[in-house]
C-alpha cells in the first residue's frame, strides 16, 4: 500500500477515533458538570463527579496519544 | 448417562478476538445498569450516585485482581479456578458454586428484565396480574416470555461460540453508542444540578437503606468475570486480557456513575424507583428534543442488551461447570462437548434450566427484579471475597508463574531467597468486598437465606460426589500445575511467556540444588 494512504488509514483506525472522541466527550462533560453544578461550593456531589469524568477523559486522551505513537512507530 | 473418557483431552476453541473479549465483558457488565439503576435508586434515594461510586471503587479493585489472575492463568473457570489454585479444591468449589448462583440468576434476571423492556411495546401484557392462592401480582405471560427467551439462548449457545460472540459484539457496540448519546444529551439539555443537590441534601437515605443500596449497586458491576471465563477461548489471552479488562473496568464504572448522577439531576428519585422495570427508558424519555423517540428506542435497546447479558450468563455458567468437571469438582458428565459444534452442551442445558427455575420461583413474588437482585449480590460478594484471598495467597504460593499484568501498589519482600510482591490494593479490595458481603448479610432478607442455602446444597453434592469417586473431601487432588501451566500457555500461543516460565523454573531448580549441595557439605 502507498505509505501516505497507509498513514491516513491508520489515522482512521476505529480505536484511535473512539479513544480521541470519547476522551474529548468526557473532558467536556466533566467541565459542564463542575461548572453548572458549582463544583467548588458543592464539592462532594457535582464537584467530585465532574472531576471524575474530567479525569477519565484525560485518561482516554493519554491512551489515545500512546496508541497514536505506537501506530506511528509501526508505520515507520 | 454417557461419560467421556478420562484420558480424553477436551479443549474449547480459541475463537474470541480483542473486540470479542471486550464485548463479551461489556455485554454482561454494561447491561447491568439497565436493571440496577431502578433498584439502587429505590434504596439509596438521593445518594444513589454515591452508592454506585463506592461499589464501583470496590469493583475497580476486583477488576484489577481479575486482570492479573486471568492473564496469568488463561483458562476457562475464572474465579473458581483462581481460588482452587490458591486455596485448594474445596474453596475452589465454594467459589464456583457462588459464581454459578450468580450466573443462573444472571440468566433469570436479565431474561426477565429483557422481556420487561419488550413489554414496553405491549403494555397489556405488562399489566396482567393474577392471584394464585396466597400469591398475588403474578404475571404468567411475562414468566412464559422469560422462559421462551431462555430457550432461545440455549439454542444459540449450543450452536457455538462464533454465533453467540458475534451477537454480543454487534449489540454491545450499539449499546455503547446509545448510552453515550443518552449521557451527552442528558447532561447538556436535561440535567438540573439544583435538583441533584436538593435530593442529596434533603433525600439522603438512612444508613440501612444506603447499605442496601450500595450492596445492590455491586450487581451493576457483576460480569467482569466473563472475560476470564472466555480466557480459554481467547486468542493470545495474556496480551489481550489486560487490555480489554482495563478498558472495561473504567468504561463500566464511568457509565454507571454517569447514569446515576444524570438520573438524580433529571428526575426525582421516586420517579426512577417507580419505573423499576425500565429506568433507563424513563430517564431517556425525560430528555428534551430526543425524548419522544428515546423512550421506545431505549426500551428496544434495553431489551437487546439485557438479552445479551442473559446470554453471557448461559455462556459463563457453562464454562464454569466445564472447568469444574475437568478439575474433578463435579461429575465429568458435565464436560461432554457437542460432537458437531464443540460446545459444552450438557452444562448449557442444565444451568439454563436452573435459571429458568429461578425465574419461575421469583415470578411468584411481587417484586421479581428485587428478589433476583437480592440473591445476585450474595453470590458475587462471596465469590469475589475468595478470589481476593486466592490472589494474595498465590503471590506467595506461586510466585514463578509469569504475570503479564500485576495489580499496582506492591511491596516487594524476599522470602527464602524468592522475591514476592505483596499486593496492597489486594488487601484494600479484600476489605472492601468483605464490607459489601457484610452489608448483604445485614440487609438482604432473601439473599442472606437463599444464597447460603444454595452454597450448602452445592457443598452437599460436592461431598457426595468426591466420596463416591474416592477423592479427598477437604483436601485437593494432586496436579502437576507447572506442566499444566506450560501446556496452557503453549496452547494459547504465548511462547514468550512459556520461555520465561521455563527459565524461572530452571533457575529455581538450580538454586534448590545449590542449597542442597551446600547443606550436604
Amino acid at each position: 500500500m502507498d505509505p501516505n494512504k497507509k498513514k491516513i488509514m491508520n489515522l482512521l483506525n476505529a480505536r484511535l477515533v473512539y479513544q480521541f472522541f470519547s476522551g474529548i466527550m468526557f473532558i467536556v462533560l466533566g467541565v459542564v458538570i463542575f461548572i453548572r453544578g458549582k463544583g467548588l461550593s458543592h464539592f462532594f456531589n457535582p464537584g467530585l463527579f465532574g472531576l471524575l469524568f474530567f479525569a477519565y477523559g484525560l485518561y482516554r486522551i493519554v491512551l489515545f496519544v500512546r496508541l497514536f505513537r505506537k501506530s506511528q512507530d509501526n508505520i515507520s | 448417562m454417557a461419560n467421556s473418557q478420562p484420558s480424553e483431552k477436551i479443549e474449547l476453541r480459541r475463537d474470541v478476538t480483542v473486540w470479542g473479549s471486550f464485548m463479551w465483558g461489556y455485554a454482561d457488565v454494561g447491561a447491568d445498569v439497565y436493571v440496577a439503576l431502578g433498584l439502587v435508586v429505590a434504596a439509596a434515594q438521593g445518594a444513589a450516585n454515591l452508592a454506585f461510586a463506592l461499589a464501583g471503587l470496590v469493583y475497580i479493585m476486583i477488576g484489577l485482581a481479575y486482570t492479573e489472575l486471568a492473564s496469568a492463568y488463561p483458562v476457562a473457570g475464572g474465579g473458581h479456578y483462581f481460588t482452587l489454585r490458591g486455596l485448594g479444591d474445596f474453596w475452589g468449589f465454594v467459589a464456583g458454586s457462588a459464581l454459578l448462583l450468580d450466573y443462573t440468576i444472571d440468566i433469570a434476571l436479565f431474561a426477565y428484565a429483557s422481556t420487561g423492556y419488550i413489554n414496553f411495546f405491549f403494555p397489556a401484557i405488562r399489566h396482567i396480574s393474577i392471584t394464585i392462592g396466597p400469591l398475588s401480582q403474578v404475571n404468567p405471560v411475562w414468566a412464559l416470555e422469560t422462559l421462551a427467551v431462555i430457550g432461545f439462548l440455549v439454542w444459540i449457545n449450543i450452536r457455538g461460540i462464533r454465533e453467540s460472540s458475534l451477537l454480543n459484539e454487534i449489540l454491545g457496540a450499539l449499546d455503547i453508542c446509545t448510552e453515550s448519546a443518552i449521557i451527552i444529551m442528558g447532561f447538556l439539555f436535561a440535567w438540573k444540578p439544583e435538583l441533584l443537590i436538593f435530593q442529596w441534601k434533603t433525600q439522603f437515605p438512612s444508613m440501612h437503606n444506603f447499605m442496601y443500596g450500595s450492596s445492590l449497586a455491586i450487581i451493576s458491576y457483576v460480569g467482569l468475570e466473563s472475560i476470564s471465563q472466555a480466557a480459554q477461548e481467547t486468542r493470545r489471552p495474556a496480551t489481550i486480557i489486560p487490555r480489554t479488562s482495563l478498558s472495561l473496568i473504567f468504561s463500566v464504572f464511568i457509565f454507571a456513575t454517569a447514569f446515576s448522577t444524570l438520573s438524580l439531576g433529571v428526575l426525582p428519585w421516586q420517579q426512577i424507583a417507580a419505573a423499576e422495570s425500565n429506568p433507563v427508558a424513563t430517564l431517556a424519555h425525560a430528555i428534551p428534543y430526543i425524548g419522544f423517540i428515546a423512550g421506545p428506542f431505549a426500551a428496544l435497546l434495553g431489551a437487546t442488551i439485557l438479552l445479551i447479558s442473559s446470554n453471557s450468563g448461559v455462556m459463563s455458567a457453562s464454562r464454569v461447570t466445564f472447568s469444574m468437571s475437568q478439575l474433578k469438582l463435579i461429575s465429568r458428565w458435565f464436560d461432554k462437548v457437542h460432537p458437531k459444534y464443540q460446545t459444552p452442551v450438557r452444562t448449557i442445558v442444565f444451568f439454563a434450566l436452573m435459571g429458568a427455575l429461578e425465574a419461575l420461583l421469583s415470578a411468584l413474588t411481587p417484586r421479581v427484579l428485587d428478589t433476583l437482585g437480592n440473591m445476585y449480590a450474595f453470590g458475587a460478594s462471596l465469590g469475589y471475597l475468595l478470589v481476593f484471598i486466592a490472589l494474595i495467597r498465590l503471590r506467595f504460593k506461586d510466585p514463578f508463574t509469569p504475570r503479564p499484568y500485576t495489580m499496582p501498589l506492591n511491596i516487594t519482600i524476599k522470602r527464602n531467597g524468592i522475591k514476592t510482591k505483596i499486593p496492597i490494593l489486594g488487601f484494600i479490595g479484600l476489605l472492601g468486598i468483605a464490607l459489601i458481603l457484610f452489608e448483604v448479610i445485614l440487609t438482604h432478607t432473601i439473599g442472606r437465606i437463599a444464597g447460603p442455602v444454595w452454597v450448602f446444597a452445592c457443598c452437599a453434592y460436592y461431598f457426595y460426589y468426591r466420596k463416591s469417586q474416592g477423592l479427598p473431601l477437604f483436601g485437593s487432588v494432586k496436579h502437576d500445575w507447572e506442566k499444566e501451566q506450560i501446556e496452557v500457555l503453549t496452547g494459547a500461543e504465548e511462547f514468550e511467556l512459556v520461555e520465561k516460565y521455563k527459565q524461572t523454573l530452571k533457575e529455581r531448580d538450580e538454586a534448590i540444588a545449590r542449597k542442597k549441595k551446600n547443606g550436604s557439605k
